[in-house]
Order: C-alpha cells, then sequence, then structure tokens
C-alpha cells in the first residue's frame, strides 16, 4: 500500500513536467496575502501622514501659535517612526524561517496599532470633543469667562434650544466616532482578524 | 566616509520601500548598460531554478487550492515569495529544503483565506497530463482527494513522505523534531490507507 501511493505520487510528477509557471508574470504581480494588504495600507497612510500633517504644523505654527505648531509636528514625527517601523516588521517576514513565530509577532504589533486607532478615536472625537463643546457652550451660555468684558451670556437659548445643543453635542461625536471605528476595523480589523485566524491554526 | 556611513543608515532606517527604490535604481543601471538580454544573472537563475522546481510547487499547491483558479493563485503567490526571499537564501539548508519550506508556508497561510467546495476533478483536468492511462489519472485523483481529506497540517507531512523525504529533512522543512516527525508521519499514513480504503 505504502509502496503503492509513493508510485502513485511519483507518476504525478513525471506527468507535471508539462507544467509552465511564467515568472515574468508572476513577479510581476502583487501579492495577495493578508500582510500584503495591511503594508499597502499602511504605506498610503504613511506618506498622507509625510504630506498633511506637516503641513497641518506650519499652518497652526503660523495661524494658532507656536505650541500647536510643535505640537502637531512631535505628533507627525512620532507617527512617521511607528509607520517606519509596521511597514519594516512586515517587510522583514519571511516565509522561509519560523513562519509561526515572526507571524506572531507582527499579529502583535498590528493588533497593537488596531487598539491604539480605537482609542485614539475614541479619546480625540468625543471625550475631547465634549471637553471643549462642552466648556464652550458653558462659556457661551452663561457668559462667564474672565476675558470677557462683560458677564452676559453670549447667546440667548430656550432650555428647549439648551437641551438640543446639548443633546447635539453628545450625540455627533458618538457618532462620528462609531463611523470612523467601523471603518477602521473595516480596513484593519476584518485583516488583522484574518491575521488571527491562520497564526491560531498554525499553532 | 564618515558622512556617506550616516547617510547610509539614515537610509536604511528611514525608508520603508528602499527595496523599491534599489530595484529602480537597478533597472535604470540596467537601461543605461544596455545590455540585451533583458535579464540579469539572478533573474536567469532565478527562472532556472522555478524550472526545476516547478513540480514540486505545483503538487504542494494542487494539495492545498480547491479549484483551479484557487491553484494559479497559489503557484503565483509562492513564485513571488520564492522571489522576494531568494537573495535572503543562505547555503545554511539545501535548496530543495527551502522550496518545500516556503510552498508549504505559503500555502498553509493562503489556505486559510478561502473554505469551498473542493473540486478535485476540475483540479486535476485542467493538468498537464501527458498521460492518456485513464487508470493512472484516477488513481493520482484519488489520492490527492485522500490528501484533501486531512488536516493542513498533516498535509505538509505526507506530501514530504510521499515525496520520499527523509525524518531529518522533513524535520528541517517543518521546523519540528524527527522524534516528533516519526510519530506524526506514522499517525497520517494510517489515517490515509484508513480514507482510501473506505473510498471517501
Amino acid at each position: 500500500m505504502e509502496l503503492d501511493l509513493i508510485d502513485i505520487w511519483k507518476k504525478d510528477t513525471a506527468s507535471l513536467k508539462n507544467a509552465e509557471i511564467n515568472v515574468d508574470e508572476a513577479i510581476g504581480k502583487k501579492s495577495t496575502t493578508v500582510l500584503a494588504k495591511i503594508k499597502f495600507i499602511l504605506k498610503i497612510e504613511f506618506w498622507l501622514n509625510n504630506l498633511i500633517v506637516p503641513a497641518c504644523a506650519v499652518w497652526y505654527f503660523i495661524d494658532f501659535g507656536v505650541g500647536y505648531g510643535v505640537f502637531t509636528f512631535m505628533a507627525f514625527l512620532i507617527y512617521f517612526f511607528y509607520y517606519i517601523f509596521l511597514i519594516r516588521s512586515i517587510n522583514r517576514f519571511d516565509y522561509s524561517g519560523d513562519v509561526k513565530k515572526s507571524l506572531t509577532k507582527v499579529y502583535k504589533y498590528l493588533r497593537f496599532y488596531l487598539l491604539h486607532y480605537k482609542v485614539v478615536i475614541w479619546v480625540g472625537y468625543v471625550l475631547v470633543i465634549w471637553g471643549a463643546a462642552g466648556y464652550g457652550f458653558y462659556m457661551g451660555y452663561t457668559g462667564q469667562e474672565m476675558d470677557l468684558p462683560q458677564n452676559t451670556p453670549q447667546f440667548e437659548f430656550t432650555k428647549t434650544e439648551a437641551y438640543v445643543v446639548i443633546g447635539l453635542i453628545i450625540v455627533v461625536p458618538v457618532l462620528f466616532a462609531a463611523l470612523l471605528h467601523w471603518l477602521v476595523n473595516l480596513i484593519y480589523g476584518l485583516k488583522i482578524k484574518k491575521l488571527k485566524r491562520i497564526v491560531d491554526d498554525l499553532s | 566616509m564618515f558622512f556617506n556611513h550616516i547617510s547610509l543608515v539614515l537610509f536604511d532606517s528611514l525608508v520603508p520601500s528602499k527595496d523599491i527604490f534599489i530595484t529602480a535604481c537597478n533597472k535604470f543601471f540596467f537601461l543605461i548598460t544596455n545590455t540585451s538580454s533583458g535579464l540579469t544573472a539572478s533573474d536567469t537563475f532565478f527562472k532556472e531554478f522555478i524550472e526545476d522546481n516547478k513540480a514540486t510547487i505545483y503538487k504542494i499547491c494542487r494539495a492545498y487550492a480547491n479549484d483551479p483558479e484557487e491553484l494559479k493563485d497559489f503557484v503565483q503567490e509562492v513564485t513571488i515569495q520564492l522571489w522576494r526571499s531568494h537573495e535572503k537564501f543562505e547555503n545554511r539548508s539545501k535548496l530543495s529544503t527551502w522550496v518545500y519550506r516556503v510552498t508549504l508556508n505559503v500555502c498553509l497561510t493562503l489556505s486559510k483565506k478561502r473554505s469551498r467546495k473542493v473540486d478535485t476533478v476540475s483540479l486535476l483536468s485542467t493538468d498537464y497530463h501527458d498521460t492518456n492511462d485513464e487508470t493512472e489519472k484516477e488513481q493520482i485523483a484519488s489520492l490527492y482527494k485522500a490528501i484533501k481529506r486531512l488536516k493542513e497540517s498533516e498535509r505538509a507531512i505526507v506530501l514530504l513522505y510521499l515525496d520520499d523525504k527523509s525524518y531529518k529533512e522533513i524535520a528541517e522543512i517543518l521546523g519540528i523534531t524527527v522524534t516528533n516527525v516519526g510519530a506524526r508521519v506514522n499517525r497520517v499514513k494510517n489515517q490515509l490507507r484508513e480514507i482510501i480504503k473506505s473510498g471517501a
């Protein structure tokens, strides 16, 4: 039985001598692995970060002051190196090595990246906006701002209008953050889940 | 010299797409040197190398792919990954061991993408058989059918066993111990025998 199987297998090898692999065509195409897709998106983000954030830093520096400009530029630098780190981690992944070990390592980096994205979305678009808008609303409604010449309300709201504005301040950032959360999940989350399944199966 | 070194270090650490840049530079250099064949020594070597190993690549990919379209994708992906890592190949292992390792690893990671119904018949009918022996074709088809019933990790073991690889080589390719290989080969052989016997 064993010899038969090996014999059949060898016949198949002989039968494959006419098989063709078009090397030029194959290496001219893009890899379709999950990692290649994630790397492609990261590269887009990397170049968007390189183009948009420094321009914003200059704009903030001129229009809003040194502090805003420097803060934005620092954020740009942090992300610049973070993207390089992630892209290089994916580049270093090699199918001829210990795939399980190196894929687990890359998966952990990407999972942290996704987590950081979600934290930034909810903190940046909900907590910060709630804080800023709430404070602004409070200042405008009560007029209790030290810089103002008169301690008078800046806008006159009826109670109903005030509730609507407060409601919008609460709901709109949550909806926006939820939309971004969904988008990030669509772009990265699903691919990282696939990566997790591959890592689990390799185990 | 020192500044050259610094700029190289910076270049290496700062440019994520340096490989693309280097490839572009090589292509540019190639264009201005006006070589007629269109291939570098490395390209020619790689093409010959793929030609020598195409049967191995096809057989492994066919054991993991579910239909002809997927088989084509798998072969293409394996070629891309072999191309990407062929310059990293260090003579620590045999070339054939390296081919098996890359091909199996690519197939193991790609086969998680889709779980479609296995279409062994159409997979084999699009093959390159130069034989008209129907019995032989049926035997090959039933062997593949049986292999596909195994778990993906077990398929790797059985493919290497059928290719007459020694336990030491199997251990090297799969990154497991020789003792582990022995136990697993016996278990998988029995499983394969039972599947073929039952005619499933």
